[in-house]
């Protein structure tokens, strides 16, 4: 039986979870795993849904998560082709 | 070598980030109505999931060990009562020399209590919510204390029945405030605390209180630890609030509109 959806589905809930309640950290690793070990499109969002949470509106701050969300799907992209998973 | 193939997911990703920033501009444009629609359910979450803890709790399953965690809970209550009551002492001997000093008085501004109704260590940007909101003539803007009077931080988004408050000392927030008549600029850290340097030899102990002018010389931390090196010239001085904002069930919200 193959649990790698079940293990991305699974990561990818904790993530939203953790944004609502635990540290930030939970959700970085979080975003970080499913960013390394799959072509995660949910990265992004579990990045947008922490911004919409708990970001200060006006620009004062930058979007941290958001825009760390999108760098980790597009920067991984190449290590995850070539030295990681297909 | 197929080039199509390398490009096969790029697609997904290009409508992945459009979506994303479609989804944040809309929600900059809106005034926060997305955010708003996200908030709403988490935060009705969080204060079921607190309830429901409680009352687990209570069924008395977990009694021998509840009763040592909620003795341990309540020592580090009276614990933190305590520290913070011997602050506020502080600070208002303090603000009496001031006032003995210029004769001039200054009445504490009007507010209500509210409730903190989402976690306060979940956010990276320093900020938590608190159960009041437009309905209770809540305003952007106003100040957030403890109970004994100290800055919290300031209300920055306004619901109909709550409100974001970004902490004063939130990570990579610059408060200029007072040391012992020294000026001083404090970093945030977040969770209540912060950092600042102060000529090393100047005479500070642990519970000074920290004032800012920006609150109208009102009480905004307590010295938490001084730290000192014979090599450098500067002391490195940990502030604090008297109370962890992870203990701060309410939070008193001050406002010229409020009663």
């Amino acid at each position: 039986m193959n649990i790698s959806p079940l293990f991305r589905i699974l990561v990818a809930f904790f993530g939203f979870i953790s944004a609502c309640a635990l540290s930030p950290m939970f959700t970085i690793a979080a975003m970080l795993v499913l960013s390394v070990r799959y072509r995660a499109w949910e990265v992004p969002f579990i990045g947008l849904f922490m911004d919409f949470l708990w970001l200060p509106p006006g620009f004062a701050v930058l979007p941290l998560f958001t825009l760390g969300g999108l760098i980790l799907l597009w920067a991984l992209e190449p290590l995850r082709r070539e030295f990681l998973f297909s | 070598m197929s080039l199509y193939r390398q490009n096969r997911g790029r697609k997904g990703f290009v409508a992945v980030t459009v979506t994303v920033l479609i989804l944040f501009a809309i929600d900059t444009v809106s005034g926060g109505m997305l955010r708003r629609v996200v908030r709403a359910p988490v935060s009705a979450l969080s204060e079921w999931s607190v309830a429901l803890s409680e009352r687990i709790g209570a069924t008395g399953f977990f009694s021998s060990r509840r009763a040592l965690a909620a003795e341990n809970k309540a020592l580090r209550q009276e614990m933190v009562l305590l520290e913070s009551r011997a602050a506020a002492y502080a600070a208002v001997k303090q603000e009496n020399d001031e006032l003995r000093r210029v004769l001039n008085v200054a009445t504490h501004p009007h507010g209500i209590t509210a409730s903190v109704v989402s976690s306060t260590e979940a956010s990276p940007y320093g900020t938590f919510w608190v159960g009041a909101g437009e309905s209770d003539s809540v305003l952007y803007g106003s100040l957030v204390e403890t109970a004994e009077g100290f800055i919290i931080g300031r209300i920055t988004d306004v619901d109909t029945h709550r409100s974001l408050v970004t902490e004063l000392f939130a990570p990579g927030a610059s408060t200029p405030a007072t040391l012992r008549g020294a000026p001083i600029t404090i970093e945030g850290r977040g969770g209540g605390n912060g950092r600042t340097k102060v000529p090393r030899g100047m005479p500070l102990e642990v519970g000074d209180v920290v004032t800012s002018a920006l609150f109208g010389g009102r009480p905004v931390a307590v010295v938490g630890s001084v730290e000192t090196s014979a090599a450098e010239a500067f002391a490195t001085v940990s502030i604090r609030l008297p109370v962890t904002v992870e203990s701060l069930g309410f939070v008193y919200i001050t406002s010229p509109k409020l009663p």
